[in-house]
């Protein structure tokens, strides 16, 4: 487990959505999953992908249950949502000291970065309010080899084709923000503040892109092909 | 930019694959070819040629080169360890030697002015893209929150046209969003603060 941890210390951030925290002494990585409960091919998994951008066992990931996906996403929103995204409004919205010198300067970012916030939000909680319920319904009624007709009434018209549109969206304007106080805001009066902002950008961007990979090339195939076995018409009726 | 391609000429798996990420960091376009025999360098068409100094044949080079034969060959170059063969350049056979025990800043840097003549080592930064007037102006509309359609009509230019200029204008500024693009216009005074919606 530590030899995780030097190898990518960013990966503690992806522990903690596993409930894993820090201290775990000299166990191994099947140590710290059993104790757990955690499933231990899954967890190998996802951090090896999250590690090597080239290793993604799309086919592998997709073999695991729906729910063990959806929590572990679930997750990840919540990070986003609790420290991520405050930790970095904390930094942008000047609490800790104003990063230019010309009040328009960190107008202008505070409002972007807002505007970023709102999306994201809004985003986050369709999944999690929608998304993934409606996910572990069509899972329910595929395991117990039932038909669509079963799925509750609020999900009638639903179907998980609909969802995939609204990433794009959000993942460009994040790599703008960055792009405007890399290139385009002036030199920034307090560099150590701004430094801090783009180091959370980037490591938000790099978490977001992995995590936008499972749900795009895992999460949404694999409800997509349980509709098909419950035969659910993608098209609208 | 003009493509150069390179052919590598070792046994070693590790001289192969080590020029071969040199070369990638370099961001080289063109193609790198291989082979594990001298026969190639006469009909190789590549530009630079690697040659593994360490080959057995090597002395045969040379005897072809003292009969003048090398006279419009590619640029040869010698690869080496820590030798410094003196006869190497001397000979007039190869224009550059490479030695690989030096540090990689070492290596990409002659490998640098070894081919400075065909490319520049960092692409990015050479390119400078700047928007032109009528960039300029389709972005100011753009910030300002006026749709394609509206665009084309205050123009009078098609639809077509302002979805091409949209985007050279985000693939010169590096910005994809509505949003990021009214930022920009007002840091660069293109609109005014006031103004946005």
């Amino acid at each position: 487990m530590v030899d995780l941890v030097h190898k990518n210390h960013v990966l503690i951030s992806v522990f903690s959505r596993f409930g894993i925290s820090l201290g775990f002494g000299d166990k191994t990585i099947r140590e710290v999953c059993e104790e757990r409960g955690i499933d231990l091919q899954f967890f190998l998994e996802i951090v090896n992908s999250f590690l090597d951008y080239d290793y993604f066992p799309r086919e592998q990931l997709k073999s695991f249950p729906i729910r063990l996906i959806v929590d572990y996403l679930t997750k990840t929103h919540h990070e986003y949502l609790e420290k991520t995204i405050p930790e970095i409004e904390s930094v942008i919205s000047g609490r800790e000291g104003i990063c230019y010198g010309d009040k328009e300067h960190n107008y202008l970012l505070n409002t972007f970065f807002q505007e970023y916030k709102d999306e994201l939000i809004t985003h986050i909680k369709k999944e999690d309010e929608q998304v993934f319920p409606y996910a572990l319904e069509v899972e329910q009624c595929y395991l117990q080899k039932k038909t669509a007709e079963n799925l509750p009434d609020t999900f009638r018209n639903y179907t998980i084709s609909r969802y995939l549109q609204e990433h794009d969206d959000i993942e460009e304007k994040l790599f703008d923000l960055k792009n405007i106080i890399i290139k385009y805001l002036p030199p920034p009066k307090n560099p150590r503040l701004c430094y801090q902002v783009i180091v959370l950008l980037f490591n938000l961007e790099k978490d977001m892109n992995d995590h936008s990979r499972i749900e795009e090339k895992v999460f949404v195939p694999k409800v997509a092909m349980m509709e098909k076995v419950i035969g659910r018409k993608n098209s609208r009726q | 930019m003009r493509k150069i391609n390179f052919l590598i000429i070792t046994e070693s798996f590790v001289y192969k694959t080590g020029l071969r990420f040199l070369l990638e960091e370099m961001s080289v376009t063109g193609k790198i070819h291989y082979s594990e025999d001298l026969s190639q360098i006469e009909k190789s068409n590549a530009d630079y040629i690697f040659v593994d100094t360490g080959l057995p044949d090597v002395q045969d080079l040379y005897k072809q080169v003292r009969s003048g034969h090398a006279e419009g060959w590619p640029v040869l170059i010698a690869l080496t360890h820590h030798r410094k063969d003196k006869n190497l350049l001397s000979s007039g056979l190869f224009r550059h030697s490479l030695d690989l025990s030096q540090p990689k800043s070492e290596i990409l840097h002659s490998l640098v002015e070894i081919t400075k003549n065909n490319f520049s080592p960092n692409k990015a930064s050479v390119r400078e893209e700047k928007l032109s007037e009528r960039e300029k102006s389709i972005l100011r509309f753009v910030a300002l929150g006026y749709t394609n359609k509206e665009i084309a009509e205050k123009l009078f230019i098609s639809m077509h046209t302002v979805i091409t200029h949209r985007k050279n204008i985000t693939r010169k500024l590096g910005i994809k969003t509505v949003s990021g693009l009214t930022v920009y216009a007002i840091l660069n005074q293109l609109i005014d603060m006031n103004s946005m919606g």
